[in-house]
């Protein structure tokens, strides 16, 4: 640390000072031990009621301010009289300890300061200033000067009396911990081979990254906190895409999407049929066996899925070579479950039965159908 | 769906059931399709819709008519274009009625590929191509000598100079389909008349077997993707309904053995039962017979990729094109049923619908029987011409096991999917 010694007094109303020449036993120790080895000390052993100020500095090169992670300044000091019991009088004097910062543009900034009377010999920790991060990032990088200054102000001393004080700075450090981050960039290589005949390899390349926080401080203590992040390019991500459609081509050079969506065939309708087997209900009523019977009516069940569908229900008694057929206009398209009536008299020994639904626009969903009939005797013949 | 007589389950559809569905235990209206997406011109039969998916994720609608590679173009005004194999050397040097004349360069006597008559000319300033069918492409009469071709009528672009494209138009023998497989970012199609061919997603098709030597790949009927090779049967100059031969392990592009050792051929000599298309099952393949099926695994070999390990016979695929591959099976029509070969044991699964199907299909009608997959709703559909009531499609739900009939307004002879 380069050392400026101010040795002078103040004018009466301390507004103008006067160098004076002589040591004022500043002394630096860069170790940072305990006064006893060493320590910035001054005396004020003047007979004159003036204030002594001394001040001592160093220039510092301070880098990547933008990084850093936490910056504290600490100093302890110390002041006492040269010999207790001296003299009472020197009790009204006072020792004042600066520290301040000077940024590379040349402005000072406070850090802490603290004013102290006289008395018996003491030790304070009197500046802990965690803030100092906030100040180096605000001046940025370039040489920093850190200074220290100590007053000692001898006041309401009998003239010529014989008092003096002295006050130590000791332990004074700036703790910079500066954050950073390595990037290595690397293979990860994966082989493998397979069951099947062809050996095969992959190959993943990845990046790392080592990030962490050094500190280093006063204790040269360091510490490295990382993390490891291994990223690969195996395969993009990708997505599921379902911005497909399934198309029909014709034999007329036309190609039409389909799906569910459409109720029609390029707006033309779609004649749909359901036909059952042919039934004399003997499945269901064994004595209807070789009986004539007559259907009075056929309830329909639906799925109301769209309003003012058209439903027609046939029947057959010649294996659907003719149809008795009833039309109805079914649905609000609630979706709701309902049913239909749909009245016949139509006598017969077999029976088919149709439901029909053609439309372009349309839907429907059939969940089944009852028939209503009765009995209507023996075999006859009716020629 | 056939003729369900009275002791049968009173659930069963009689014939005349159509175009409805049978889900969640009811009947419901099938789908239908809209106005027209895309229009490749009249009388046009649209083959294949086929969704070409490329490594970096563009995606190509492709459609297959019996003379063309078409595709769909959706930038503003767009239609589709032509990626058929389109020869552009050289440059015109006048147009005068009929006759079109080109510089020292065009050797269109000489030159790849055999221009023929019926194939189309435009000169490219007069050409829109992503908006086809452009009304300026003109017919080729004939090719009367290196540099001078005739019309079947006068050219109507305005140009006479310049750039120009003659398409080469592909055909397709008389009720057969094209066989495509999709492998190395290309887009393989072939048939009985036309040569192995090769589209990469851009600019136009060409020869898809492009072995130093000579062309091996000639006029293949079938073709698949199997141990990172393209395999292709029944195809030759003079064709060879036993052979299959596959190409350069992870080289589609080259089957000719001299060019490439790992290329090979085999032929099944069983000649009363020919070849009828391919399919890849779990980790076989398998050489559909008329009367049989093969079986191959990989065998990790280079010069020997494929080891045939058994023939089942008895049951075969009669109808080439109705082959269906789907989640790790195939489902094809053999003589009186239909079945899904999982494994090497084919499962009918016919039943409902077989017995009228087969008596209202002759044979004729049996073989062009075609198929396809609908992943969205689970079907396998084979698309019929029967004798008496015209064209049908007869579809299987996987997952219900449930047959339906549908019969469409159009004449539908080709299904695909593709890029909304």
């Amino acid at each position: 640390m380069s050392e400026v010694i101010l040795n002078g007094t103040f004018d009466s109303n301390l507004d103008n000072w006067t160098n004076a020449s002589g040591d004022v036993d500043w002394e630096y120790d860069a170790t940072g031990a305990d006064h006893d080895g060493g320590s910035a000390k001054m005396e004020h052993i003047s007979t004159e009621n003036t204030t002594l100020r001394a001040r001592m500095y160093q220039n510092i090169t301070i880098s990547n301010t933008s990084t850093i992670n936490t910056a504290v300044m600490t100093a302890w000091v110390q002041w006492n009289d040269a010999a207790a019991g001296q003299n009472d009088e020197v009790d009204n004097s006072t020792a004042k300890f600066w520290v301040q910062l000077k940024d590379p543009n040349n402005d000072f900034w406070n850090i802490g300061s603290a004013e102290y009377n006289y008395g018996d010999l003491q030790s304070v920790e009197f500046l802990s200033n965690e803030n100092v991060k906030a100040r180096l990032q605000a001046g940025g990088d370039g040489t920093w000067g850190v200074y220290l200054i100590c007053d000692i102000a001898r006041a309401n001393v009998t003239p010529a009396a014989v008092a003096w004080m002295v006050a130590w700075f000791d332990d004074i450090s700036l703790d910079i911990v500066q954050g950073y981050s390595d990037t290595v960039t690397g293979t990860i290589e994966v082989s493998s081979s397979a069951s099947h005949l062809a050996a095969y390899s992959d190959t993943s390349t990845g990046t790392i990254e080592v990030s962490g926080s050094s500190s280093d401080s006063a204790g040269f203590a360091d510490t490295s906190t990382g993390t490891i992040n291994v990223t690969s390019n195996i395969g993009s991500a990708q997505t599921i895409r379902n911005d497909y459609a399934y198309y029909l081509g014709t034999d007329n050079g036309t190609i039409h999407e389909t799906s569910s969506e459409f109720k029609g065939d390029a707006g033309v309708v779609i004649p749909c049929t359901y036909i059952t087997k042919d039934t004399d209900f003997s499945d269901q009523n064994q004595p209807m066996n070789d009986r004539w019977k007559t259907v009075y009516a056929v309830k329909v069940f639906y799925e109301d899925m769209y309003s003012s569908t058209a439903i027609t229900v046939g029947i057959s008694t010649d294996g659907g070579t003719t149809w008795s057929t009833m039309s109805k206009t079914l649905g609000t398209g609630d979706e709701t479950r309902k049913d239909a009536t749909y009245h016949f008299m139509v006598t017969g020994q077999f029976f088919r039965f149709k439901i029909f639904s053609g439309s372009a626009s349309t839907t429907f969903k059939l969940l089944g159908f009852e028939v209503e009939y009765d009995d209507s005797g023996e075999h006859w013949v009716t020629a | 769906m056939h003729h369900p007589s009275m002791n049968m389950d009173g659930s069963y559809a009689n014939w005349g059931t159509k175009n409805v569905i049978v889900d969640e235990y009811s009947i419901q209206k099938r789908g239908g399709y809209d106005t027209a997406d895309r229009n490749l011109g009249s009388s046009v039969e649209v083959q294949h819709i086929v969704l070409f998916v490329l490594k970096d994720g563009t995606r190509k609608t492709l459609m297959l008519t019996p003379t063309n590679l078409c595709q769909k173009e959706t930038g503003a005004s767009e239609t589709w274009s032509y990626k058929t194999l389109t020869y552009t050397t050289g440059l015109i040097s006048g147009v005068s009625g009929t006759t079109i004349t080109g510089d020292g360069d065009v050797n269109w006597d000489t030159g790849s590929p055999d221009l023929s008559a019926g194939d189309k000319f435009i000169i490219g300033t007069d050409h829109s191509a992503s908006i086809e069918e452009d009304a300026n492409w003109g017919t080729l009469a004939s090719i009367t000598d290196d540099t001078h071709l005739e019309l079947d009528a006068s050219y109507t672009g305005a140009a006479t100079t310049g750039a120009y494209k003659i398409r080469k138009v592909y055909s397709t023998p008389t009720n057969e389909r094209w066989s495509y497989a999709i492998m190395d970012n290309q887009f393989f199609f072939g048939n009985g008349n036309t040569n192995l061919q090769a589209y990469s997603g851009s600019g136009y098709a060409s020869d898809g077997d492009t072995s130093g030597t000579s062309m091996v790949a000639v006029k293949p009927r079938y073709m698949a993707s199997y141990a990172s090779r393209l395999i292709i049967a029944d195809y030759g100059s003079t064709r060879d309904p036993l052979a299959l031969a596959w190409s350069g392990n992870g080289d589609p592009n080259t089957f000719n053995a001299t060019d490439d050792t790992s290329a090979g051929s085999v032929a099944f000599l069983e000649s009363e039962s020919f070849i009828t298309g391919l399919g890849v099952v779990g980790t076989q393949l398998v050489v559909y017979k008329r009367e049989a099926l093969i079986f191959g695994s990989q065998t990790g070999v280079s010069a020997a990729p494929i080891n045939f390990t058994k023939e089942r016979p008895g049951i075969g695929c009669i109808a080439p094109y109705s082959i269906i591959p789907f989640m790790g099976k195939n489902a094809f029509m053999g003589r009186e049923d239909f079945y899904v070969l999982e494994s090497n044991i084919p499962q009918p699964i016919g039943e409902p619908i077989r017995y009228d199907l087969f008596r209202k299909m002759g044979k004729a009608e049996a073989q062009t029987v075609w198929g396809f997959h609908n992943a969205d709703d689970s079907t396998l559909n084979w698309f019929v011409t029967t004798k008496a009531d015209g064209n049908l499609i007869f579809s299987w739900n996987y997952v219900t096991m449930e047959w339906i009939i549908k019969e469409y307004n159009d004449v539908i002879t080709g299904v695909g999917r593709g890029a909304v």
